[in-house]
């Protein structure tokens, strides 16, 4: 049942990922070629998803957008994750900095994490890289914060006093036992922020201080169909449907790998169907019975 | 007054089917108290809360059986009826005394809505009958505990005051599941001290769990030993410990780190572990750690015999055999000097 | 003559808690209050008390793991406080711990393997030998090696307690303390733990200080045995005289609420039908910290701190007014 879900999930966002990948490919008409004459076509077995204002493909525009997307979510969930891992061990572990490290991050998080995303790209202008590191910034200080709450509660079990008085190094200590021991709230961590970048970089394109506007990507179209809203609805149905089976593929693709990585998660048994277990109970009472 | 009759209660867990309860009969009359004593994961706790129906429903069932209180079976209540009972009729006494008080409210509080829940009375009426049940359960300024919140008490406090909330409805039955194993000794003395003294005042019968057989010589009539959601000796305190009849008991009291011993004597240790509740092993459930364990004792489920009076024993072997073997074991094993 | 291992001199440690709004109230609790203790090589030193005495946190002092306020610990002759660096990592090695819960005290995400091995990788062993050891080790503690595999949450309690020992038992060390190691276990399994810890004892020569709230148990094991109560040694004898003249009063009340697993013996005894104990004190100013629960405590307790003294051979008691004293 877990493994379903999980492999559903992950199963989505792969395939859109490939098919976004390879789509310069396969695709039937080219995300950026302008067909003046078929402007804001409505969904026809030439234009799947219809087309937009320069009578651009928007199925083809979908799916080239998912490589953007997905290459901005991956980048601000790596980094933000390896970083707020990295300091939020370091303040979890070491008491001394860690009131130091915690101010600093009160003081980041009490931006909210969007304005402060917009603050930057406005400062730096709106490359993709900038808004990468806008997007980790505005996103490592939560983490920082779930991987510290966690390294304090494992870091006051007992074993970790064991492994002291048994002569094991701090960094071993850091990094064999309380780094394993908070892996699920920071895959868990990790899979939101990517969901979280996803729809923060809709958030800054459709405001318009995204990606350039000549690469297709969601936040880009939505923000380019919101004119057209009335007369043609599929330009933001559609882009917007891709966020949101992304995005809840990744929120049930964290929340699954956290049940899975539960260490008490016994892997040996399979539960029994409830029907079968029932019949047994009874055949085996009757059995009792008959004796 | 209660009649528990070949109860069985299965869990449904992702593991397979947990056998906790399998067939076990037993019944209590007024003013009486009971011991179960097992090792955890023997059932014993997944008995207690059946008793109560509290067990949640998935992933507990009951494929058979019936409890009878007072004639009627607990089985076929509906939650109305079950509501109605808990409490007024039968109460319970858990083994953490700090989280069956709500943290946020204070003693006097809880307790007054206890008795407001059994008994349509006033407030002031309530809070005077809460102040004497107080010092019924011996705390020297009810007036003072009733104005502080759980955190504020010492353990034993607190169970005191979770033994007055469990009397606030006069019950008839009290069951308690390890209600000292989170206490210190001193204390503990002191709650089952207290509990005898409500048992004579209230005319209470008690059922009270335990792993402990110190806890049940002392307090108990009768004593019910589980193994692996069997009952497998059932019998009068002196009938457990002086005419024990089946070699888990026996074991068991050998296990115990006696005051009668010396430091040089070795304990008897049972060897292996607890068996699994899924996948119980073939015929007796104890036979792979029995020292005393013939062939025959591996394929066949012994049932509950009689072995004396009142007395009962769920295991193969014959009086005469079982002491013979228990000869054997002591010359094979000379006590280590 | 055996020579002494360990040896606690004057210890004090004191907790302050802070309190109320700009934490300007404080309390203090002495948690450990000029305690004077020796353990003897190849002996076992029973500590009993109630939880909160400071039994636990005495332990985490002699492991270094809590620093005291005062006061020294001396490990063969020399103070584990001023140790430099590199005898600080040998001091790790000479003395281990065994815990009282076998489960949190083993990493979960490690296979029993990884957890036994541990202590030796720490300590530098070479592959091949770790490897060896392991084995030896599991074998020793009755848990079959081809386990080595598995994760923790796979072994019931007393197996993981087991696996706690032999990670004790991995660098052969001089004293184990043993906080609490079987009061989490059933009975017959406890039984097992214990037979354990005294084969291992004999086979290593070994030193205990074993502390449990249990005298029962801590009879079956200790040489000798220290009563504490809120942070002090009350009374301080040898096995055989600590239970044939039992002498300070909490001794005695402690001695008489044991359940005692027969019938006969328990009906004869008294209810206990006393009242609620009084609260803990945190600070209590002057005279015997037992007074106020003590049954014989005169008017001079109240006002006079007694001192540990030497009553009969082998046996210390901290009263005035000692009982059942050898003829």
């Amino acid at each position: 049942m877990l493994k379903k879900r999980i492999w559903i999930a992950a199963g989505i966002l792969i395939v859109l990922l490939l098919a976004s990948v390879t789509s310069s490919w396969w695709l039937p008409h080219s995300p950026t070629h302008i067909e003046a004459t078929q402007r804001l076509h409505g969904i026809s077995a030439h234009n799947w998803f219809g087309t937009d204002h320069f009578g651009r493909d928007v199925f083809a525009r979908t799916i080239a957008a998912a490589k953007v997307s997905f290459f901005i979510g991956m980048a601000v969930a790596f980094i933000a994750t390896v970083l707020g891992t990295l300091v939020g061990l370091v303040s979890g572990y070491y008491r001394k900095v860690d009131f130091i490290i915690m101010r600093i991050i009160d003081g980041m998080m009490a931006f909210p994490a969007l304005l402060l995303a917009l603050a930057l790209v406005a400062a730096l202008g709106g490359s993709m890289t900038n808004i990468i590191i806008a997007l980790t910034f505005a996103n490592f200080p939560q983490m920082t914060r779930v991987i510290r709450s966690a390294v304090l509660k494992v870091k006051q079990l007992q074993f970790i006093e064991a492994a002291v008085t048994t002569g094991t190094g701090p960094f071993t200590i850091l990094f064999r036992y309380v780094l394993p021991n908070v892996s699920s709230p920071i895959i868990v961590q990790a899979t939101f922020t990517f969901a979280k970048a996803i729809l923060a970089e809709a958030a800054l394109s459709f405001l318009g201080l995204g990606i350039s506007p000549s690469i297709p990507t969601w936040g880009n179209m939505l923000q380019e169909a919101q004119e057209y809203i009335t007369i043609a609805p599929w330009l933001s149905i559609f882009p917007g449907i891709a966020i949101v089976i992304t995005v809840l593929s990744l929120n049930i693709l964290g929340d699954g790998l956290r049940d899975l990585l539960d260490p008490h998660r016994t892997k040996t048994m399979q539960p029994l169907k409830r029907k079968t277990q029932l019949k047994r109970a009874k055949t085996e009472s009757t059995k009792q019975e008959v004796i | 007054m209660l009649e528990v009759n070949h109860l069985k209660a299965y869990i449904d867990s992702s593991n397979g089917l947990v056998k906790a309860v399998d067939d076990v009969s037993f019944s209590i009359k007024r003013g009486e108290t009971i011991g179960i004593v097992g090792e955890s994961g023997s059932g014993k706790s997944v008995l207690a809360q059946s008793l109560m129906q509290l067990n949640p429903s998935p992933p507990v069932f009951y494929p058979q059986g019936e409890i009878l209180f007072e004639g009627k079976d607990l089985l076929k209540k509906s939650t109305k009826e079950l509501c109605a009972l808990r409490g007024n009729e039968l109460a319970m006494i858990f083994q953490d005394p700090l989280s069956s008080l709500n943290p946020i409210f204070k003693v006097g509080r809880q307790l007054i809505e206890a008795i407001q829940s059994h008994k349509k009375i006033a407030h002031k009426q309530a809070e005077a009958q809460a102040l004497q049940l107080l010092s019924d359960v011996g705390i020297h300024q009810p007036q003072q505990c009733m104005k502080s919140y759980p955190h504020e008490l010492s353990g034993g406090m607190r169970q005191r005051i979770v033994i007055a909330m469990a009397l606030s409805g006069e019950p008839k039955l009290l069951i308690a599941d390890e209600p000292t194993t989170a206490l210190d000794v001193t204390i503990q003395a002191q709650i089952l001290g207290l509990l005898k003294q409500i048992q004579l005042k209230y005319k209470t019968a008690i059922i009270i769990i335990t792993h402990d057989l110190g806890i049940v010589a002392k307090l108990a009539d009768r004593i019910l030993v589980m193994y692996s959601g069997k009952i497998v000796e059932e019998g009068t305190a002196e009938d457990i410990f002086y005419q024990t009849a089946m070699p888990y008991t026996w074991s068991l009291l050998r296990a115990i780190p006696s005051l009668k011993l010396t430091r040089h004597d070795r304990l008897m240790s049972i060897p292996g572990q607890p068996p699994n509740l899924v996948s119980p092993p073939a015929g007796c459930n104890f036979s792979p750690r029995c020292p005393f364990a013939t062939p025959q004792c591996m394929d066949t489920e012994p049932e509950l015999t009689t072995a004396g009076d009142h007395h009962k024993k769920a295991c193969l072997l014959t009086a005469q055999a079982f002491e013979e073997s228990k000869h054997r074991f002591e010359q094979k094993q000379p006590e280590e000097v | 003559m055996s020579s002494e291992l360990v040896q606690v001199k004057d210890l004090n440690v004191t907790f302050t808690k802070k309190h109320g709004f700009l934490k300007h109230h404080s309390d203090e609790t002495k948690a450990v209050n000029n305690v004077n203790l020796s353990v003897k090589e190849g002996e076992t030193l029973g500590i009993v008390g109630e939880s909160g005495c400071g039994k636990s946190t005495l332990a985490r002092t002699l492991l270094t793991l809590q620093k005291p306020t005062s006061g020294t610990v001396l490990f063969k002759g020399k103070d584990i406080f001023q140790y430099t660096h590199a005898e600080k990592h040998k001091f790790r090695k000479d003395v281990q711990m065994i815990f009282q819960d076998p489960f949190s005290s083993l990493n979960p995400r490690m296979s029993v393997g990884e957890i036994i091995a541990a202590p030796l990788k720490a300590f530098g062993y070479p592959k091949e030998a770790i490897k060896k050891n392991v084995r030896t080790l599991m074998d020793l503690v009755g848990i079959d090696p081809k386990y080595a595999n598995r994760l923790p949450h796979e072994f019931s309690g007393g197996q993981c307690q087991r696996i706690g020992i032999a990670r004790a038992i991995a660098l052969k060390p001089k004293l184990i303390v043993c906080d609490e190691p079987v009061s989490a276990l059933d009975v017959s399994i406890q039984a097992q733990i214990i037979n354990l810890l005294k084969d291992l004892q004999k086979e290593f020569n070994l030193t205990y200080l074993f502390i449990s709230h249990d005298l029962s148990v801590v009879k079956n094991i200790a040489d000798r045995i220290a009563v504490i109560y809120l942070g002090q040694v009350k009374e301080l004898a040898s096995n055989e005289s600590f239970f044939t003249h039992p002498s300070h009063p909490y001794t005695n009340k402690l001695l008489s609420v044991i359940p005692i697993p027969d019938p006969k013996t328990a009906k004869t005894r008294t209810w206990t039908f006393v009242k609620e104990d009084q609260p803990s004190l945190i600070t209590h100013s002057s005279g015997c910290a037992f007074y106020p629960r003590c049954p014989i405590a005169q008017d001079y307790c109240k006002t006079h701190d007694p001192e540990l003294t030497q009553l009969a051979e082998h046996h210390d008691v901290s009263c005035f007014y000692p009982m059942n004293q050898e003829t």
